[in-house]
């Protein structure tokens, strides 16, 4: 039985594919959290401008409309999320999938198929739900509207008080997720990609949306189907790096601490920052999902249906993931058929829960390692090739 | 017709100036003594503006200026040396001639009389006296003066509701809800935690807390050989069981008759008399097949290493302390009186009776008389008389008593109670705690609080020293933290806007913060790190991961055998150490 995973070379290689899809993720979400901040700071500005006449006139009529207003302005923004959260799935699948296909070429110099048609993508992505079982923009939604409902409940509290506008902004601010540092990750190897946006294969176009790539001369690639213009957008995100905007809405807006009577002042003014909520969790979690998804049927598009758990053992991994680590995915589905019936996880393929960072690797019977190390490229170095 | 007054005199004492025991006299005069308005010309001048007498000698001043004025006293002897007692009656005559022949003799008001025994003087066995020779060791309440004060004091506690109400006021701002003890030394703090359950800890400083208040002392025994009983001169097999955990109780201190110390320092002290019948019960019982007796007589000295005692209201030379009673006993006794008397004049208020005319002979009054008789003495509501015009009934009610009803001296009194306990008017919620605004509220706190700081500090002296006799007994060097909540609630959302505040600007750190946040909110076991992961747990989303695809595994995790155990490989950690350059 050969395990991947005990494979240098394809260590190496899917360290390097997993940096860049973190690329991916990190530049989704400082997106997200720009549009975020700025629907934010749209609320307060709209708040600004009605509070007085609502204060004065005491109209519910008009706290109705703004009401309105701010579930406008959130829907948009769920709208917005929506549309990255897709984009970033095609983009991870794709490329988790090719850098899957491009290890176990390399490792096991084995002829290996790839296929990923636009249509199949497209409906992959769209049809999915998130890990809670909803459809994104229904899960969104909901806490969309609960936080509605906290920045209307904050202002009514206002509103009863006689607070001026500045403390009123406040509470609803307060509403609002905080903020947190996204750090910049340490990577062992940045991945550089040349400004040709994409790699060079030697293929042929099989048909208009879909190419077949010979990946390397030892390990050539037939059959394969091809989405260019998702590749095409995930190359191009890669390359840019994301500056992020603040667009926090303390910067612009004056807001009071409604408990001290303190300006609001943002605690990280020059970093990264993104939202500590649940739709950020659900945008990595659905993420995680996706990478997986496309190393598990780049393998098996390549005939290996089983795959060992690899789990990150210390003082924070779960139980759950504590005794699948090392184990195949079928002795993972005999062993919840018999004495782990009872687990209250049933995942066969990681991830098995929220901020779960397992990881598998393709094994099977039928494979044989090959010493290429000579011949063997790092992920970049693929990725770049011309 | 001038309206005559009946003076009553309440009482007085007759005190030979060199006897230090006071003994009372019952003085009441029953015959009209002096004409209150229309003789006032014949009456001393010094007695024209106010025509009570308030002394004994402005008695005698006020017999002497008026011959008309009469009395039957009766006078309680009590004789120097032999403390034979007898009872005297004196006229007008002997009580003068008693007052002026015997120099050596003096009327003494026994007004400080609080119901305790003979005692007179508002000290507790009389003055606190310091004979030049006696030296300053004797500047203290003798083994008597100390008993009978633990008796009224005791008295006091279970039957004056002021001063029942001041020791538990004080006890419950001493204790508080409850205190919390820490420490560094995890087995330290397992070993106190023993010793606290053992010894019913919390229930013993509640009662100490009390009896300090109560008796001015406390007398903490840890028992000798490991004992968990008391026990003295018990039959062969019947000693109590031993215990690892050494136990304390405490013994009463009034059966410590004496502490025997070195006469020049008595703080070097050797043993402690325990001197005391114990109780007698009615029924026996045995006990590993030999009797136990129904009483015994204590008669033990105990070695000063085994005990702990505290003592309060005391000056560096007394050996034993004071109750915090002791200086408003005879407050307390007036007290009483006042709510007494008040009730009996209000009593008295309430009486009417019926004054009848009858325009008749004799045997007209006599048929009336007859016919009411059937009736009974109060005649029940809705009762209709029938009587001719030669009748008149008119009903009178108890004018002159309605004005007894005089609260100044419960004001007076309880004021002095007040200021003798050092405890506010507003604490004791009777009809004078009313009316004040926060402002003096607050004010009237601040002493107070003082007190009760003072009060607390000795509480959480008493606990470091069994902490410290304990781990020193077991060989483990740690100190107990002892925290109780805060004593009175300062503004605590200014407080707390002021630590927000803080923290903002960088001024201290937002750990500290909520540390004394948490001790503002009365949270005792706050821990900042489980309280961080608590609310990241409960917030909804979960903690972020950065780089959900190569987080490596937690570094300095605990479990070196988990974190060895890791999928990853030896080899790809090996390379991720040399191209970062660890």
């Amino acid at each position: 039985m050969l395990k991947l995973n005990d494979q240098r070379g394809y260590r190496k290689f899917v360290n390097g594919r997993d940096e860049a899809l973190e690329t991916l993720l990190r530049n989704s979400r400082l997106r997200i959290s720009e549009s975020t901040s700025e629907a934010f700071r749209k609320v307060l500005e709209a708040i600004q401008i009605k509070y007085n006449h609502i204060m004065q006139t005491s109209s519910r009529q008009a706290l109705d409309q703004l009401e309105a207003q701010i579930g406008q302005l959130l829907e948009h923004l769920s709208f917005i999320i929506w549309i990255e959260v897709l984009e970033l799935r095609k983009k991870a699948f794709m490329l988790a999938y090719a850098g899957e296909a491009q290890a176990i070429a390399q490792t096991t110099a084995k002829n290996v198929k790839v296929s990923i048609p636009k249509q199949d993508l497209d409906l992959k992505s769209m049809g999915k739900s998130l890990s809670n079982g909803l459809a994104p923009m229904k899960s969104f939604n909901l806490h969309f509207n609960k936080l509605r409902r906290q920045i209307i409940s904050s202002l009514e509290y206002s509103f009863a008080f006689g607070e001026p506008v500045e403390k009123a902004l406040g509470r609803v601010f307060l509403c609002f997720p905080r903020q947190t540092i996204l750090p910049k990750k340490k990577v062992l190897k940045t991945v550089k990609v040349a400004e040709a946006k994409k790699p060079e294969f030697s293929a042929f176009k099989k048909e208009d949306d879909s190419v077949e790539i010979s990946l390397s001369g030892r390990s050539p690639i037939s059959g394969f189907e091809w989405d260019q213009e998702t590749w095409d957008k995930a190359i191009q995100d890669l390359a840019s790096d994301h500056v992020y905007t603040d667009r926090s809405p303390e910067k612009f807006v004056d807001i009071k601490n409604p408990y001290n009577d303190l300006p609001m002042r943002s605690k990280f003014p020059e970093d990264d920052k993104i939202y500590h909520w649940e739709i950020e969790s659900e945008v990595v979690q659905d993420f995680v999902e996706q990478v997986r998804s496309g190393q598990i049927e780049a393998a098996k598009k390549n005939g290996i249906n089983d795959f060992v758990w690899i789990a990150i053992l210390d003082d924070r991994t779960d139980a759950c993931c504590e005794w699948r680590s090392g184990l195949l995915t079928s002795e993972i589905e005999a062993r919840l058929k018999t004495d782990k019936r009872d687990d209250p996880c049933q995942a066969i393929v990681p991830p098995a829960h929220f901020n779960c960072r397992c990881t598998l690797a393709p094994a099977s019977q039928d494979l044989e390692a090959v010493d290429n190390t000579d011949s063997e490229r790092e992920f970049d170095e693929w990725l770049n090739q011309r | 017709m001038a309206k005559s007054k009946v003076a009553k005199k309440e009482a007085s004492a007759l005190q030979e100036s060199d006897a230090p025991t006071a003994f009372k006299v019952l003085n009441h005069s029953k015959t009209p003594v002096y004409e209150e308005q229309d003789q006032a010309s014949t009456i001393d001048s010094k007695f024209k503006d106010h025509c009570k007498p308030r002394s004994v000698p402005d008695l005698v001043a006020l017999m002497e200026s008026d011959k008309t004025i009469q009395m039957d006293a009766r006078v309680f002897f009590h004789e120097n040396g032999t403390g034979n007692a007898h009872l005297a009656s004196l006229n007008r005559d002997k009580f003068i001639e008693s007052f002026k022949s015997n120099k050596k003799r003096t009327f003494k008001e026994s007004i400080d009389y609080f119901g305790g025994g003979d005692s007179g003087g508002n000290v507790v066995g009389g003055k606190d006296f310091t004979p030049l020779l006696g030296g300053p060791f004797n500047k203290q309440l003798y083994i008597y003066d100390y008993l009978k004060m633990h008796s009224q004091c005791f008295y006091a506690y279970n039957h004056d509701p002021v001063l029942h109400a001041a020791v538990q006021i004080i006890r419950d701002f001493a204790l508080g809800r409850d205190w919390a003890v820490n420490c560094k030394n995890e087995t330290a703090l397992a070993l106190w935690k023993a010793f606290e359950e053992v010894n019913d800890l919390r229930m013993m400083m509640y009662l100490a807390c009390e009896e300090l208040s109560i008796y001015g002392e406390i007398f903490q025994w840890w028992l000798p050989n490991n004992e968990t009983r008391i026990s003295y001169q018990v039959r062969p097999g019947q000693e109590p069981p031993k215990g690892l955990i050494p136990r304390v109780r405490l013994v009463d201190p009034s059966v410590i008759w004496d502490i025997i110390t070195y006469p020049e320092d008595i703080k070097r002290v050797l043993y402690y008399q325990w001197i005391a019948p114990t109780q007698y019960q009615m029924y026996a019982a045995t006990d590993k097949g030999q009797p136990v007796p129904t009483t015994k007589f204590i008669y033990q000295q105990l070695p000063a290493n085994q005990v702990d005692h505290y003592k309060i209201n005391c000056r560096s030379n007394e050996k034993r302390g004071r109750s915090d009673l002791f200086p408003v006993l005879g407050y307390a006794k007036r007290l009483r009186d006042s709510v007494n008397f008040s009730i009996i004049g209000m009593q008295k208020s309430t009486a009417w009776s019926i004054d009848t005319s009858i325009e008749g002979s004799q045997e007209d009054v006599d048929n009336y008389v007859e016919s009411q008789k059937e009736l009974g003495t109060i005649p029940n509501p809705g009762s209709e008389f029938v009587h001719t015009n030669k009748i008149t009934r008119q009903y009178l009610s108890n004018e002159a008593a309605g004005r007894g009803n005089n609260s100044s001296a419960f004001d007076w009194c309880f004021s002095m109670i007040c200021a003798g306990l050092g405890i506010p008017q507003q604490y004791f919620g009777t009809h004078l705690s009313g009316g004040s605004t926060r402002a003096s509220a607050l004010v009237a706190t601040e002493p107070v609080v003082k007190k009760f700081e003072m009060r607390r500090n000795l509480i959480e002296q008493i606990l470091n020293n069994m902490a410290r006799r304990l781990f020193k007994q077991f060989g483990i060097e740690a100190e107990i933290e002892v925290t109780f909540p805060e004593l009175v609630s300062q503004d605590r959302s200014t407080k707390l806007k002021d630590l927000a505040m803080a923290e903002m600007q960088g001024w201290i750190s937002k750990e500290r913060a909520a540390e004394i946040a948490a001790k503002e909110l009365g949270i005792m076991d706050f821990n900042f790190k489980d309280e961080q992961a608590a609310v990241e747990k409960s917030e909804g989303p979960r903690a972020l991961l950065a780089n959900p695809l190569t987080t490596p595994p937690q570094i300095g995790s605990d479990n070196e055998e988990q974190t060895n155990r890791t999928a990853v490989s030896s080899d790809t950690r090996k390379d991720v150490r040399d191209q970062n350059g660890f």
